[in-house]
């Protein structure tokens, strides 16, 4: 078996605040191979985004702390690893899609021109070069007249194309890991489904490890491989998609797909 | 599939955003003010009017005349000529002040602001408290004396004083510009510290501290004429504080020419400042803007 890019033991992050400290992941053990899609389900404040920001190193810093047993990329150890090489690893082999897409773009810098200069850091080309990929991407997820929307402004921009964009950037920049923490929560569903198409085959080719952080189980069921479902900092379940929707077996699973609307005909789920 | 036809409604938004900026024309009349002080001091510095202003005549508070256009006073020295002279040294200590204290304020704020709580948060705002604690009067003539009278001290205490609020307003817009989405995502994306400050947050802070700097450029301008009227200000040169204080021993004698032009001057340059800062405000907050949008659209 090859060596996982992402591999969790018994990964726990705290914070601590004026009354004590608080556990936002207790205890979580995961692994991700070259080309997996895993996605992560669970309710709100479940330690969902917090996983993600430990993983990114993005954690509050006072403020949080980063415990556990190991967490590694590619055979790195993330764990304790100081912050200057932490960037390294970073700019190299992570991208982070966010929850929240108009704030992740600079308001003062034009989108093609932020693009860019994301494009060039990571993959090391011309700003020429750069700007050909930026547009190759933005290209794939049906966004029209895509010269005018590299010389726009965030601000002009709706909340689904600047998701769109982002997701543009993430596919441009060949990551070896890909987080996307509720990427498509602006995206209408036709619209949805075809931005998360683009990411998936991205994913297989490239072969990039993805990690979808969502609680909607239709995208998780349509678009990943495994999942596993968090519960109060925990991993209580993880199962290959099919088997989890079909036969789970923890309660908690149990009673987030019976919260799934249903409608009365069909099942078409996912 | 849908077919994004974003094209029209983003194009009125973006035309809606910019007619909810001023215009350009709103800062004409005081751009235009600005300029001619402006001329005077670099007419003063060049050395083609105002250089009389120390000159001791013979005849002491003269009205108006064609040699002494706004008279003369109590050692007979010509009223215009002083006005013209101390309009350059008020900008010798405005600007130098301005774009000093700001750069401090502005520079200290940021690192403050961007590693809040860090050993520089703190160090920061202790320098800060402790400026601040200091009464400002004491504090410049404390420098003046351990100065021994260097022309500069007045300049060094006002920087050394100004700064502390650029610092602060800077400090809470930096914190605030720092948990915004686009930082992190520079973060995310391996910047390092100094780049993102440099490239992600200066850009956001501009406006702010060009605001700042023509605040302190009028506080410099009107502490100076406090300080000159108090004796520990301008020697050997001539302000509108020293007129000022001159005028309160001639306006007993019911000669006012003295105390008119100097703060007529004053009065004008600090407005227009002033008026500046305010369309600068107006134009550049974009808050202001977009809410502005919100209302067309």
């Amino acid at each position: 078996m090859p060596e996982p890019v992402l591999d969790l033991r018994d990964v726990r992050v705290d914070y601590t605040g004026a009354r004590g400290t608080s556990r936002a992941v207790d205890g979580v053990s995961l692994s991700l191979s070259s080309g997996d899609r895993l996605g992560l389900v669970g309710e709100s404040g479940c330690g969902k985004s917090s996983l993600a920001r430990a993983i990114m190193g993005l954690l509050p810093n006072p403020g949080a702390g980063l415990s556990g047993r190991s967490m590694r990329l590619d055979g790195q150890e993330l764990i304790g690893l100081p912050e200057r090489a932490f960037r390294q690893v970073r700019q190299k082999s992570l991208v982070l899609i966010p929850q929240h897409p108009s704030g992740a773009l600079n308001p003062v810098q034009s989108v093609g021109r932020q693009m860019e200069s994301i494009i060039r850091r990571r993959l090391g080309v011309s700003r020429r070069r750069a700007r050909q990929e930026a547009a190759d991407a933005l290209a794939q997820l049906d966004l029209g007249d895509i010269g005018a929307l590299l010389d726009r402004y965030p601000h002009q921009l709706s909340g689904g194309t600047s998701q769109r964009v982002l997701i543009a950037l993430a596919l441009a920049c060949r990551p070896r890991l890909l987080i996307c923490d509720e990427p498509t929560s602006a995206l209408d569903p036709t619209t949805r489904a075809a931005a998360l198409d683009r990411l998936t085959a991205l994913c297989e080719h490239e072969g990039t490890a993805l990690l979808l952080i969502t609680h909607d189980f239709g995208i998780v069921a349509g678009h990943c491989e495994r999942t596993a479902v968090m519960l109060q900092g925990r991993i209580v379940e993880e199962a290959p998609a099919d088997a989890l929707f079909h036969a789970p077996r923890h309660p908690y699973t149990k009673a987030l797909l019976a919260a799934i609307p249903r409608l009365p005909l069909a099942a078409t789920e996912g | 599939m849908r077919r994004p036809s974003a094209a029209l409604p983003v194009n009125r938004a973006a035309r809606v955003a910019g007619s909810a900026r001023r215009p350009l024309s709103a800062f004409a009349p005081a751009l235009f003010v600005l300029g001619l002080y402006l001329l005077i001091a670099v007419g003063v510095w060049l050395g083609l009017w105002g250089q009389g202003w120390a000159e001791i005549g013979s005849a002491m508070w003269e009205g108006p005349s064609q040699d002494h256009w706004l008279g003369t006073n109590r050692l007979g020295q010509d009223i215009w000529q002083r006005g013209l002279a101390a309009t350059a040294t008020a900008f010798e200590i405005g600007l130098p002040v301005a774009v000093l204290s700001t750069l401090i304020g502005g520079l200290l704020g940021a690192s403050a602001g961007f590693f809040a709580h860090s050993w520089i948060d703190e160090a920061v705002l202790w320098l800060v408290g402790t400026l601040e604690a200091i009464p400002f009067y004491l504090f410049v003539a404390a420098l003046a004396f351990a100065l021994s009278g260097h022309p500069w001290a007045m300049h060094l205490a006002m920087i050394a004083t100004f700064w502390t609020a650029t610092a602060r307003v800077t400090r809470a817009e930096t914190q605030r510009i720092a948990k915004l989405g686009f930082i992190e995502a520079a973060r995310a994306g391996g910047l390092r510290p100094r780049r993102i400050i440099r490239r992600h947050v200066m850009p956001h802070l501009t406006p702010l501290l060009l605001i700042q700097a023509s605040f302190a450029f009028i506080a410099a301008v009107k502490a100076e004429v406090v300080l000159s009227f108090l004796g520990i200000g301008v020697d050997d040169s001539v302000s509108w504080g020293v007129m000022i204080a001159e005028a309160s021993q001639e306006i007993l004698a019911g000669f006012y020419l003295n105390f008119v032009t100097a703060s007529a001057l004053l009065f004008g340059l600090v407005m227009t400042v002033n008026r500046l800062a305010d369309r600068f405000q107006d134009r550049f907050d974009p808050k202001a803007a977009r809410l502005d949008a919100c209302n067309h659209a």
